[in-house]
């Protein structure tokens, strides 16, 4: 074998390396790079995605709605984007930014999120949730003020007249009825 | 083929649909004192219109309807007045929900009242998580008043002085037994049992809720709502989420204990309560539901392991199990999203839980579905037949069961079981057809419609506001004969043909 043919080789081998080492450092790369992005969700994609999403860091965003169930270091919140509520595992420190929670009195803080998706958390017996790392309050909730309608005020009381009209004489039909029975 | 009624018959079922409508029109006061309570000012002043309107009705149809001296009631008029009176309070118990501004339309509000009265579950209610208190225990009071029976409460608190005919109109509303020799007794009785478990299930779901960080007043009132769902199997809750809602094994193994007592029959609470225990393992009901959920937990276990649905054995249970027992007590408590049964769950599971769904809980209790004891004297029939055919002709085989007592197995009985099994599967069948005529997929509409029909109310996505009309009107019509189990809904389709069939 001549110096040549052994260089050649080695530049052959040497080539044939470099892309193969380059090829993979691509492939986990991207891979790596992908699972380190955020991907921008709604409820929606999370329940008709499950599959593709899980184990995935996603940014999620909604009101929180109900409480802050807290449970030790952490604490459950339901954060609801309209479609459906998503129960989020937030540490307490996080948690404990939402102060307003949507209810019939409310309108909760609303929030955005960024975590880890679990289709079926095994942590959790197998509950669809995030387990969020960063939480941040994109506007804060207020009091909901419901109205009395005065037409319905009106409604109301005719109603209450008639029905006690009504039971008042039928009533009284069928006392004296009972009553001459006797 | 039933004669023309005469004017004294409509005479009958007006003025007890109306004792029946002045019944719902007094429940309103419950929301009505809890928006108080709660502050709500302008659900208060709905809730007072809508009770008002109730009873206004109520007394219009017996103002109509009464004359001196009514003749008294037959089994036609008890089915009739039955079957009815559940039409006009799906009617008048809508009025608050339409007033609540969370529906889309009149009929997404009654299609939600006649799910909870049918302890069916399914929701047609928009936004729920910002629903007032006052709706949420309107709709919880629906779901309790209508496990129990309307009429049986109407018996109970408005009827007491009258025996006349009210056993019809009990059996009409799907139940058959007697607790008591006297009727009002079996009533009372009924109530009894279900308020004593009413205290004692609040309690702990109360505790259960501060112990999972739920504020005090929220945790009592989700501990009494989730508590009336549970134990009339009816699986509303109100959270939009159902019990995902709480993330919490506790609160989920509470629900489980109650709604599985909530499916046994009243006759057996009642043969426990008076201290005949043997009677839990001795009744061919528990006997054929222990055999049925074994048999279809084993096909659900399966199918979900080997579709990876769940990571681990306490996800299985918590998954799995648990909703496979919401479905088979015809419950419907959720703690998966609705899709996720189409998207996740896989062919086998999903047929377990159907079936599952179709058989239900027990006769005389607040569970739909085939019930128990029907599929327990069916098996008992075909061991019969068996037995027939490998033993001499000269042999006589007699079949016995324990239902309260030692019964004979006889013809009658068994033709019975299986007039309403058949009822039950014609009625899915077409429950299935309108699902796909609509557009869905035929296992989803086959799900769905199991659930209807055995007014279950797990969903795998396809009750939705946006579900065609048609499709609704079908579902009420469906929910509806399923908890009447048919027999008081085929009396009022008689009569409304007899009323107009012309008298020769």
């Amino acid at each position: 074998m001549n110096i040549e043919c052994m260089t050649g080789r080695v530049v052959k081998a040497a080539v044939f390396g470099t892309a193969l080492v380059v090829a993979l450092s691509a492939v986990f790369g991207v891979t790596v790079l992908a699972s380190q992005g955020t991907v921008v969700v709604s409820s929606t994609d999370l329940v008709e995605k499950a599959r593709e999403l899980d184990g995935q860091t996603v940014e999620f965003a909604g009101e929180v709605i109900g409480e802050a169930m807290l449970r030790g270091d952490h604490a459950w919140l339901n954060v609801s984007d309209g479609a459906n509520a998503i129960g989020l595992w937030v540490p307490s420190s996080l948690a404990r930014k939402a102060k307003w929670f949507g209810s019939y009195r409310n309108t909760g803080d609303r929030v955005s999120v960024i975590g880890v998706f679990h289709r079926a958390c095994p942590e959790h017996g197998g509950d669809m949730d995030i387990h969020v790392t960063d939480l941040t309050l994109v506007a804060t909730g207020s009091a909901t003020r419901h109205l009395v309608r005065s037409d319905r005020v009106a409604w109301a009381v005719f109603f209450a007249a008639l029905a006690g009209g009504l039971a008042f004489f039928q009533r009284g039909r069928e006392r004296q009825n009972l009553s001459s029975g006797r | 083929m039933i004669s023309r009624p005469k004017l004294d018959d409509y005479r009958i079922v007006g003025y007890y649909t109306g004792s029946v409508t002045i019944g719902v029109g007094l429940l309103m006061a419950i929301p009505l004192i809890t928006s108080l309570l709660r502050s709500e000012w302008s659900v208060a002043n709905d809730f007072l219109l809508s009770g008002a309107l109730a009873i206004a009705v109520g007394y219009a149809f017996r103002l109509v309807c009464w004359r001196p001296r009514l003749p008294g009631m037959s089994w036609m008029h008890g089915l009739v007045v039955s079957a009815f009176a559940w039409l006009v309070a799906m009617i008048v118990g809508a009025v608050p929900y339409y007033l609540s501004g969370h529906y889309a339309s009149f009929l997404d509000s009654t299609f939600d009242v006649m799910s909870g009265f049918t302890t069916t579950g399914l929701v047609l209610l928009q936004d729920l998580d910002h629903v007032s208190d006052g709706v949420n225990m309107w709709r919880h009071v629906i779901t309790y008043v209508g496990g129990q029976g309307m009429v049986v409460l109407a018996l109970t608190f408005l009827f007491s002085g009258m025996t006349s005919g009210l056993f019809k109109m009990y059996v009409g509303e799907g139940k058959d037994e007697r607790l008591e020799p006297n009727v009002i007794h079996t009533a009372k009785a009924i109530w009894q049992i279900s308020l004593i478990w009413l205290a004692a299930g609040t309690l702990a779901l109360w505790l259960a809720g501060l112990a999972i960080g739920m504020q005090p007043v929220r945790a009592f009132l989700h501990g009494l709502w989730v508590f009336m769902a549970a134990w009339s199997t009816g699986g509303f809750a109100p959270q939009s989420q159902n019990i995902l809602y709480y993330h919490s094994s506790l609160y989920e193994i509470l629900t489980f204990i109650l709604f599985v007592v909530g499916s046994f029959n009243f006759a057996l609470h009642y043969a426990v309560w008076n201290g005949r225990k043997r009677e839990i393992y001795r009744n061919i009901e528990t006997s054929a539901m222990f055999v049925t959920v074994s048999a279809l937990t084993a096909v659900t276990l399966i199918g979900l392991t080997r579709w990876g649905v769940y990571p681990n054995i306490m996800s299985l249970l918590r998954k799995g199990f648990y909703l496979l027992i919401s479905g088979h007590t015809t419950t419907g408590f959720m703690t998966i999203y609705s899709r996720q049964f189409a998207l996740e769950w896989g062919d086998m599971a999903i047929l377990a839980i159907t079936v599952a769904m179709l058989f239900g809980g027990s006769a005389c209790s607040t569970a739909g579905g085939f019930k128990g004891l029907r599929i327990g004297i069916i098996f008992k029939a075909l061991l019969q037949d068996i037995k027939k055919m490998v033993m001499p002709e000269s042999a006589v085989v007699v079949q016995r069961f324990h239902h309260g007592k030692d019964v004979v197995l006889t013809d009658p009985t068994v033709r019975a079981a299986m007039t309403i099994v058949v009822l039950y599967v014609a009625t899915w069948v077409a429950g299935t057809l309108g699902g796909v005529a609509s557009g869905y997929d035929m296992v989803s509409s086959m799900f769905e419609a199991a659930s209807v029909t055995g007014n279950v109310g797990l969903s795998d996505g396809i009750t939705a506001p946006s579900m065609p009309a048609a499709l609704k009107v079908l579902y009420i019509a469906i929910m509806w004969a399923g908890r009447m189990e048919f027999t008081s809904v085929l009396g009022l389709g008689a009569f409304a043909v007899a009323s107009f069939r012309r008298r020769r």
